[in-house]
């Protein structure tokens, strides 16, 4: 197995630092299943909220979970700052995939769906966990320790931008017209869990391909600026 | 070996070094004293690539020359073990496992923590992590060691073990530059001295090193210590009980090393220091 991934997994499933997400994570899956029969693609919708908000979590603590000078060495052994965060953006996508395969096969492993679910709605419902978490991700990224100097302002942010990207059409009724165009540079949240929520039939279209493929970019977007800023902190 | 060639550098417009320029020879231990907040530390971590400069470069000898770092005040709650955390840091390298295995072991016979190999590092006191810290910073064999304070926040007993190492490492023929507030370490190991105040160099000093091996022997008889003379040859010797330590120079020490078998001695370390 890879060194920099073992290195990250062993350090942090020994801070236990995953536990509090982990537990809310499942006792809010059980939550939203403690009824039956649920509509697919909503409940999917919702447990892809739920990834998304603790996505965050999960990713703060696994930037934050070793010393500065802890991550100074481990950097210098493998030469690279880059190589070091992009194992660390692994190392969250893979806690991203375990939390989506959960989320997917749960409610169907315990028959909680009011229909027999189709391939295609179990394909989907993986992804929109997964990129949601994915893109979660990424903007939590922008707000760690490496990139803001006080860690309250880490939780603040992340904590506003979760808020501003799960009420972004509220906010878009309250806005003037002009500065409505604005909301669009938003991570594209809404976007997807408002088309979960129409569960078009078919669900492979063109449609939900750019969907996707707009949050795919967003998170490369906000991933790149998050190697581009560290190495200007490095330089400046 | 390594040339800092005019090196400044400006956080949010505040200067924390001001055209640093000195040269780091071979087998040469270099130390940087100044207070808190003089740019030593910046300095460091500008000669072991972890921070540009703003203006000025850094000139190696060989482009893919192997620099060792050991940071100021070793983390404290390390999660590995020696083993597993200097096996993960010399894989991250590249290193061969088993190679990397044998290796890991000399460096803990060496530092004396083959006994806590698997004992995680968070338990460990302050003089043994920054031991740890050391041993890391050694794993990929580098041609030059640096060190940031080193005895910071260490008792007495630590501070005279690490200043050991670092000896031992000296006279090994690797070239070190720490910082340090410690007048005890710079007396011990420096070479060279630079005092650094607002981030320019303000005083250089020299010491003139003489090098002493200090040979520790026990008899291996129960009849009296025999006659050696060793006044020819030792300016400084004690016996006490069966034991026998010599200070002698470098050239006479293999000559003195002989004497003490022929006359039914068993060598039981031999350590170089400077004075």
């Amino acid at each position: 197995m890879f060194p920099v991934l073992r290195y990250q997994a062993m350090n942090y499933f020994r801070s236990y630092l995953f536990v509090p997400p982990f537990v809310i994570y499942t006792v809010l899956l059980f939550v939203n299943y403690s009824y039956r029969p649920n509509p697919i693609m909503d409940s999917y919708a919702l447990t892809s909220i739920l990834g998304y908000l603790l996505a965050a979590w999960f990713t703060i603590s696994v930037f934050h979970v070793e010393a500065k000078v802890q991550e100074t060495i481990a950097i210098v052994h493998l030469k690279s700052m880059n190589s070091f965060y992009n194992w660390k953006f692994a190392f969250v996508s893979l806690i991203g995939v375990l939390l989506s395969v959960i989320s997917t096969s749960f409610p169907i492993a315990f028959g909680m769906f009011d229909e027999r679910i189709t391939f295609p709605e179990i394909s989907i419902g993986f992804l929109s966990h997964f990129l949601l978490f994915v893109l979660s991700m990424s903007f939590t990224s922008l707000m760690t320790r490496r990139l803001v100097k006080n860690s309250a302002n880490t939780w603040l942010g992340t904590c506003f931008m979760l808020a501003i990207t799960l009420a972004a059409p509220g906010i878009m009724d309250i806005l003037p017209k002009q500065l409505q165009p604005m909301m669009n540079f938003l991570p594209p949240v809404y976007p997807l869990l408002k088309w979960l929520e129409s569960a078009p039939n078919p669900l492979f279209t063109l449609h939900a391909a750019l969907l996707f493929l707009w949050i795919i970019g967003y998170s490369l977007v906000l991933m790149i600026l998050f190697m581009f800023w560290i190495h200007l902190k490095r330089t400046s | 070996m390594i040339h800092i060639d005019h090196i400044s550098k400006h956080y949010d417009h505040q200067k924390i070094l001001d055209h640093v320029c000195f040269s780091i020879n071979r087998e040469e231990t270099l130390a940087i004293v100044g207070h808190n907040g003089s740019g030593k530390s910046t300095l460091l971590k500008i000669i072991a690539g972890l921070e540009k400069p703003t203006a000025g470069r850094i000139v190696k000898k060989h482009a893919e020359m192997k620099i060792g770092y050991v940071p100021e005040q070793f983390p404290n709650n390390i999660r590995f073990s020696p083993n597993e955390y200097l096996t993960l840091l010399g894989e991250m390298e590249g290193q061969p496992l088993p190679s990397l295995k044998k290796k890991i072991t000399d460096l803990l016979h060496t530092f004396q923590l083959s006994d806590y190999a698997d004992i995680r590092i968070q338990h460990f006191s302050k003089g043994m992590k920054q031991k740890i810290g050391i041993m890391q910073a050694l794993l990929s064999k580098p041609d030059f060691l640096i060190l940031d304070e080193p005895l910071s926040g260490l008792d007495p007993q630590s501070q005279e073990e690490l200043a050991d190492i670092l000896n031992k490492l000296k006279y090994e023929g690797l070239p070190i530059l720490f910082t340090c507030h410690e007048r005890k370490l710079l007396e011990r190991v420096a070479d060279r001295v630079y005092r650094i105040n607002q981030g320019k160099i303000i005083a250089e000093s020299v010491f003139p090193r003489v090098l002493t091996m200090e040979i520790k022997a026990v008899l291996s008889t129960d009849l009296p210590h025999p006659e050696l003379h060793l006044e020819t040859i030792s300016k400084s010797f004690r016996i006490r009980d069966r034991e026998l330590v010599i200070k002698t120079t470098e050239e006479q020490s293999n000559q003195v090393i002989v004497k003490l078998i022929t006359n039914s001695y068993k060598i039981r370390s031999v350590n170089p220091s400077y004075s």
